[in-house]
C-alpha cells in the first residue's frame, strides 16, 4: 500500500497533465466542499447582493441580476454537480459490473446470452431524449440523487459492453479455471480472481461516466429540466442563459460556470488518462524511463 | 459464416424489440395527458360545449387509440401497426399522422448531419494523425489542447455561444429555421444558398465538436501505432517520412476511426436534439424536443424507432464490414 502512494507522488512529478488534473481537482474538491458550507448566506436565494456588479473585491466573481453572490454560487455549484457525477460514476459502475460480470462469465449459459442482450438493448437507446423524458416526467420531483439515478439507467450500458469482453478475455486464464473446479461462489470468483485485473479499468471508466455525467446535466440543465431549487453547473447556465447574461454583457455571470465546468472536466480527463497510464503494466517501462530521466537530471 | 449471420440478425432483432418497447415504457410516464391536449384543441375550434360531451369525446378518442387497454397491450398493438407501416396520429399536431411529420423533417436532419459528421471526420483524422506522427513538436501539443477543450465544452455551451456571436452581435447569419420562409420550395441558386446560410451555424457548431473528438484519439492512436515494431522497421528502413505516415501508421490508425464513424452516421436518424432546438432547425431532434415537451408518446415513439433502426443497421453493418477492412480479424477466424 505504502508503495503504491509513493508509486502515485512520483507520477504526479514525472507527469505534467496528471499533476494539473490532481491540483485542479483538489482544489475544486476544497471549494466545493470545505469553503462552501462558511458562504454567509445562502447562494440561491435572491436580494442578497447588489444587482449586476462587475467582479471586485469584495465580490470576487461580481454578482447577478437577482442578486446572487456568483463566488458562493459557483462553490454550491461545484459541489452539487460533483456529488450528481460521483453518485452517477458509482451506480452505473455498480450495475455495469454486474451485468458485465454475468454476461461474460456466463457466456454459454442462457442467463449470459439474456443478459447481453439487455446489455445491447440499452446501448443502443438514444440517451438523451431517454433522459429528458424521465426528467420531464418527474419533473417537480427532481433532485441530485434522483437525477444520477436516471442517468445511471442509462450509463451503465457501454461500459458493461467493454467489460464483458475484458472478462471473456479473463477467464480462459489458468487460476480461474481453478478457482471454479474449488467450486468457489459467483462473487468469490469476481472479487478475488477478476477484480484484481479489472481494477484499473473501473477507476478510468468512473472518471469518464463522471466526465459524461457532468456533462449530461448541463444539457439538461439548459433546457430547464435540471433540479431548479439546487445550484449546480447546468442551472446557474440556464439562469444566466435566461436573464440573457451574455447579450447585456454579463460575461462574469455565464463565463464562471462555463469555466468550472472545463476545468471539472478537463482535471477528470487528464487524470483518468495518468491513472490508466500509471496502473497499465505495459507503460510502466516507459514511466520507470521516464523517473530515470529525473533523477538523472536532479542528481546534476 | 452462414450460421454467425443468422445469428447475429436475430440477436439484432431481439435488441430492437427490448429497446423499443423500454422506451415505450418510459415514455408512457408522461405526467401529460395527450387525450386531454386533443380534446382542448377540438373544443377551442367549437364555440359551446357541455362537460357530458367533454367526457364523452375523451371516451371515444381514449377508445379508438387504445389508451385504456393495459400497456403491454398497448405496445402490442403499436408493434401490429408498426409492421403495417403506420406510426399513429400525433397528439399535438392532432390529425396529422407522424410518419408524415417525421418525412418532412427527415431531409433536413440527414442533410445537416451526415455533411457535418463527414467533414468533421476527414478534417479531424488528418490533423489527428500529422498531429500524432508529429508529436514532439509544439504545433501538435498546441493543436491537442485546443481540440480537447473543444471536445470537452459542454455541447450547449458551444452552440449557444455561436449563436449569440454570429446571429446578436454580428449578424451575419439568419437565426430561425432551415431555409428562407418568404421563398418558395423550388430549386433555384437563391434557394439552395438560403438553405446552406441557415445549415452553417448548426453545422459548424457539430463539425467542432465532432472535429475535437476526432483529433484527439486519431492522434492518441497515431502515437501507439507509431511506437509499434513495423513502423519503427520503416523508419530504419530509411523510408520517406511522408510515405511511412500514410501507408504505414495513418492506415492502422484508421480502423478504430471508422467504428466511430458508422456509429455516428447511425446516429444520424435520432436527429441532433440540442442543436436543432437551439437553432430551431426544423429537423428529427426538434420534433422529438417537441414531442417530450406536450407528451405527444406517438411522435416521440415515431422518432425513436427510426434512431433505434438507424443504430441497429449501423451495429450490423459494423460486424459484416470490419472483416473487409481488416485482414487480421479474418485471419482470426
Amino acid at each position: 500500500m505504502m508503495r503504491r502512494i509513493l508509486r502515485f507522488f512520483r507520477y504526479l512529478r514525472i507527469s505534467k497533465s496528471f499533476s494539473y488534473g490532481v491540483i485542479t481537482l483538489v482544489i475544486l474538491l476544497i471549494l466545493g466542499y470545505v469553503v462552501a458550507p462558511f458562504a454567509p448566506y445562502d447562494p440561491m436565494r435572491w436580494g442578497k447582493v447588489p444587482r449586476d456588479r462587475p467582479p471586485s473585491l469584495k465580490y470576487p466573481l461580481g454578482t447577478t441580476t437577482v442578486g446572487q453572490d456568483v463566488f458562493w454560487l459557483a462553490t454550491y455549484a461545484i459541489r452539487n454537480s460533483f456529488t450528481l457525477s460521483i453518485l452517477t460514476g458509482f451506480f452505473s459502475m455498480l450495475i455495469a459490473s454486474f451485468m458485465g460480470f454475468i454476461s461474460g462469465y456466463l457466456n454459454e449459459k442462457v442467463t449470459g446470452k439474456l443478459t447481453n442482450l439487455i446489455i445491447d438493448s440499452f446501448s443502443v437507446i438514444p440517451g438523451l431524449p431517454y433522459i429528458m423524458v424521465l426528467a420531464f416526467s418527474f419533473k417537480e420531483y427532481l433532485n441530485i440523487p434522483l437525477i444520477a439515478l436516471f442517468l445511471s439507467t442509462i450509463g451503465w450500458a457501454w461500459p458493461s459492453k467493454q467489460l464483458r469482453s475484458i472478462i471473456l478475455e479473463i477467464r480462459e486464464k489458468t487460476h480461474v479455471y481453478t478457482a471454479r473446479a474449488s467450486g468457489f461462489s459467483l462473487f468469490t470468483i469476481f472479487w478475488s480472481e477478476f477484480l484484481p485485473y479489472v481494477l484499473p479499468w473501473i477507476a478510468t471508466t468512473v472518471l469518464n461516466l463522471m466526465t459524461w455525467a457532468i456533462g449530461m446535466e448541463t444539457a439538461l440543465g439548459v433546457f430547464g429540466l435540471s433540479s431548479m431549487e439546487k445550484a449546480t453547473i447546468g442551472t446557474t447556465i440556464y439562469w444566466a442563459m435566461n436573464y440573457q447574461a451574455l447579450l447585456r454583457g454579463k460575461w462574469w455571470w455565464i463565463g464562471t460556470p462555463i469555466v468550472t465546468v472545463i476545468l471539472m472536466i478537463t482535471s477528470l480527463y487528464y487524470i483518468s488518462i495518468g491513472l490508466g497510464e500509471m496502473l497499465n503494466p505495459r507503460s510502466r517501462l516507459a514511466q520507470l524511463r521516464r523517473e530515470r530521466i529525473q533523477w538523472l537530471k536532479s542528481e546534476m | 459464416m452462414k450460421r454467425y449471420i443468422i445469428e447475429r440478425l436475430i440477436s439484432v432483432f431481439f435488441t430492437f424489440l427490448i429497446g423499443t418497447l423500454i422506451l415505450f415504457l418510459v415514455t408512457r410516464l408522461s405526467p401529460i395527458d395527450p387525450i386531454d391536449t386533443i380534446v382542448g384543441k377540438l373544443a377551442m375550434m367549437s364555440t359551446t360545449i357541455s362537460q357530458e360531451q367533454f367526457e364523452s369525446m375523451k371516451k371515444t378518442l381514449m377508445s379508438i387509440y387504445g389508451l385504456d387497454k393495459p400497456l403491454l397491450v398497448q405496445y402490442f398493438s403499436f408493434m401490429k401497426s408498426l409492421v403495417m407501416g403506420d406510426l399513429g396520429p400525433s397528439f399535438s399536431f392532432f390529425p396529422t399522422p407522424v410518419s408524415e411529420l417525421i418525412f418532412r423533417a427527415m431531409p433536413w436532419t440527414v442533410g445537416l448531419l451526415t455533411t457535418s459528421i463527414i467533414i468533421a471526420w476527414l478534417a479531424g483524422n488528418l490533423i489527428g494523425a500529422i498531429a500524432g506522427f508529429f508529436e514532439q513538436k509544439k504545433f501538435s501539443k498546441f493543436l491537442e489542447g485546443f481540440f480537447l477543450v473543444l471536445s470537452l465544452v459542454p455541447y450547449p455551451v458551444l452552440a449557444l455561444t455561436l449563436m449569440i456571436l454570429f446571429v446578436f452581435t454580428f449578424p451575419i447569419f439568419p437565426y430561425f429555421g432551415g431555409a428562407p420562409s418568404s421563398m418558395i420550395s423550388h430549386i433555384s441558386f437563391k434557394y439552395i444558398l438560403g438553405i446552406i446560410k441557415h445549415a452553417f451555424l448548426p453545422s459548424l457548431s457539430l463539425i467542432l465538436v465532432y472535429m475535437g473528438a476526432s483529433v484527439v484519439t486519431m492522434r492518441a492512436l497515431t502515437i501507439s501505432v507509431k511506437t509499434e515494431d513495423f513502423t519503427e522497421y520503416a523508419f530504419l528502413r530509411g523510408l520517406p517520412k511522408r510515405h511511412i505516415l500514410w501507408h504505414y501508421v495513418f492506415r492502422n490508425s484508421m480502423l478504430p476511426q471508422i467504428t466511430g464513424l458508422t456509429l455516428s452516421i447511425g446516429q444520424v436518424f435520432g436527429g441532433a436534439l440540442i442543436t436543432e432546438s437551439i437553432f430551431s432547425y426544423p429537423g428529427l431532434g426538434q420534433l422529438s424536443y417537441y414531442a417530450i415537451v406536450n407528451g405527444d408518446y406517438n411522435l416521440l415513439m415515431g422518432v425513436a424507432f427510426f434512431s433505434l433502426v438507424g443504430i441497429c443497421i449501423a451495429v450490423l453493418l459494423l460486424d459484416f464490414i470490419y472483416p473487409l477492412v481488416d485482414p487480421r480479424v479474418r485471419v482470426g477466424e
